[in-house]
């Protein structure tokens, strides 16, 4: 048997761990090795020695000082708070409840789509003699949008005809309603370019009037009204560009999605369809939804009382491609009288051209300042009903219609 | 002299004990914690006096061990005795202390890890004396033992721990290899080691010769 084995077994067999047979063989070995056995006497006496250390004694005041120490490093109520708070399970919770939130949050902004408040303008006037509004029910009696051909006239609607709209019942849905329980429903009027709360005498009754939670002004309420919320809130920063409130403006988006009957009896939709298209509607994004304003791809802006040169310097800073040097040049002539001609002229007169949809806003925002600004429905060709629209080519093709002065 | 039965009844009747003691700490009895730290006090005191070599310290290092064990004693669920824990407890507690001393160049100033002769020995006061012994008996003992602690102090950090808890506190291997998070094999091949280095200085110092003759 080797020495280092024998001295390797040697700790254990202090501590008694070593089985019989290698005692054994380790007394076999000490009887006949003098230098193992030497080393054997030297651990067991240096063994002996170490178990042999008198315990030291602790301090007589130890238990006071442990009591005066938890007294002094008691935890504040703070320390408590933040640990409970560093607790895994916490923390998971946490994170699962700010996981959710910002979930809801982004369902519901994806679910309420933003309207611009040109949108808004394009669904109100694509009749050249829309009529002003100044509150959300005036609006509404506005005659649903018109397809006007080519030879049709744009007569105004007879004022006592009755009316139905689709109007946002809360959430996110739209119901057909007769046009005097709407306004009943959104009694809101407009106060220096800002739709408010109309004033009532009897403050509960009013309170009855609105739809749950509906005060302009509140973000809170944006996920009961989110169309009117938006609109007000885009309205406050753009007054000019608002003539009508958003409820009128989806009314006709899904008359149109639904290929409504644009009757002088209102609005007549699909009853099977209504609830799909307004839900479609209402979840669309913005430039979806601009894609349903009649023609997918062309918009006919009315100037009326602006500068023909100032017009196409206008376009002309918006326009990527025209069809010729000319188009987009030239300017031959003013338009005697709106007709359906108009487009041609203002092709002819430079003042038409493809823009990026994303510059639709801002070219708008632009004639504003030239003169009055209302647009002409476009109705769309066989061909163009399959063009792709607006919302994915990126581009929009913009006609400027300038009516003959008044003489 | 008690036989092997009686101590075993013995063991089981501290262990009960002590396990009643915890109950009550646990839920909230102070006297109980008292209780328990008179119980362990001594052998965590001389864990600690053996890991930082001051007496000063293994005060200071001794309070806060307890003072942990009073803050987490409510997380004790007893699938290890309550002695096996509160040593890993306090294993754990003396690392760090080590640690921060280390950092602040304690160890270096003070030169404690090789204790000078004489210098910071425990206060006789706090020995017990046994009256019967003579005095040169008493000198010579006290001798012996200062050599044996400043050979232990020379040992490597996790050498001193396993031969402080087996031959010190008289903990089994298995014990020694929870409390320090250790296997059981590392635990004989350091404590075969630890020893075999104490064997070394104290031949350096002649005290084996001298017992021998």
């Amino acid at each position: 048997m080797p020495c280092e084995r024998i001295k390797a077994w040697m700790s254990d067999h202090l501590d008694g761990r070593l089985d019989a047979a290698r005692v054994r063989d380790l007394n076999a070995h000490l009887a006949g090795c003098e230098a193992c056995r030497r080393e054997w006497n030297d651990l067991r006496q240096t063994v002996a020695l170490i178990r042999s250390l008198t315990p030291l004694a602790p301090p007589v005041d130890l238990v006071d000082s442990v009591r005066q120490g938890l007294a002094a490093s008691r935890p504040t109520r703070l320390a408590v708070f933040w640990r409970v708070l560093n607790r895994p399970q916490i923390r998971v919770a946490l994170a699962a409840s700010v996981v959710i939130l910002v979930g809801f949050y982004g369902w519901r902004n994806l679910t309420i789509s933003p309207v611009t408040p040109e949108e808004c303008v394009s669904a109100a006037c694509r009749q050249v003699d829309a009529p002003a509004v100044d509150t959300l029910a005036d609006a509404m009696k506005v005659p649903p949008p018109t397809v006007v051909g080519k030879d049709q006239d744009l007569a105004p609607r007879p004022a006592d005809a009755p009316v139905t709209v689709i109007a946002p019942v809360g959430g996110n849905r739209l119901e057909k309603m007769p046009a005097a329980q709407a306004e009943e429903r959104h009694s809101l009027q407009r106060r220096d370019g800002i739709w408010e709360k109309r004033e009532s005498s009897d403050p509960s009754a009013d309170e009855k009037r609105q739809p749950p939670g509906l005060s302009i002004g509140d973000a809170s309420l944006e996920r009961e009204e989110p169309s009117v919320v938006t609109f007000a809130a885009r309205a406050q920063r753009m007054p000019e560009a608002v003539t009508e409130p958003v409820a009128a403006a989806e009314e006709r988006a899904v008359a149109f999605e639904a290929g409504a009957d644009a009757s002088d009896d209102g609005v007549t939709l699909d009853a099977a369809a209504a609830p799909s298209v307004a839900k479609r509607v209402a979840k669309a994004p913005l430039a979806s939804r601009m894609a349903t304003d009649v023609h997918p791809l062309q918009r006919e802006i009315v100037l009326t009382g602006g500068d023909p040169a100032a017009a196409r310097q206008i376009l002309a800073r918006y326009v990527v491609r025209a069809k010729t040097r000319e188009m987009k040049e030239g300017y031959t002539a003013a338009a005697s009288r709106v007709t359906s001609s108009d487009k041609a002229k203002a092709d002819t007169a430079g003042l038409s051209g493809w823009i990026n949809a994303a510059d639709y806003d801002r070219l708008l925002a632009d004639l504003k300042v030239a003169g009055t600004v209302t647009f002409r429905p476009v109705e769309p060709s066989e061909k163009d009903a399959q063009a792709t629209p607006a919302s994915e080519s990126g581009r929009v093709w913009v006609s400027i219609i300038l009516p003959p002065p008044e003489t | 002299m008690s036989n092997p039965r009686e101590q075993s009844q013995e063991r089981a009747t501290e262990e009960a004990r002590v396990n009643d003691l915890v109950h009550k700490a646990q839920e909230g009895s102070m006297e109980a914690v008292d209780e328990l730290v008179r119980t362990y006090q001594t052998p965590i005191f001389n864990l600690a006096y053996r890991m930082v070599n001051q007496r000063e310290e293994a005060c200071d290092l001794t309070q806060e061990i307890f003072i942990k064990v009073c803050r987490a004693i409510r997380s004790f669920k007893g699938r290890s005795r309550f002695s096996t824990w509160l040593q890993a407890l306090a294993i754990n507690t003396c690392r760090s202390r080590r640690q921060r001393l280390r950092r602040i160049g304690f160890f270096e100033a003070t030169s404690l890890d090789a204790v000078p002769e004489g210098a910071d020995a425990p206060s006789p006061r706090h020995e017990p004396v046994d009256a019967g012994d003579r005095p040169e008996t008493e000198l010579v003992r006290h001798e012996t033992q200062e050599i044996v602690g400043r050979a232990i102090a020379t040992l490597p950090e996790d050498f001193r721990e396993v031969i402080v808890m087996r031959d010190i506190q008289g903990l089994s291997y298995e014990e020694i290899a929870e409390a320090t998070g250790c296997q059981t094999g590392t635990v004989k091949s350091r404590l075969s080691r630890a020893r075999a280095k104490v064997r070394d200085e104290l031949l350096r110092e002649g005290l084996l010769c001298r017992v021998n003759g």
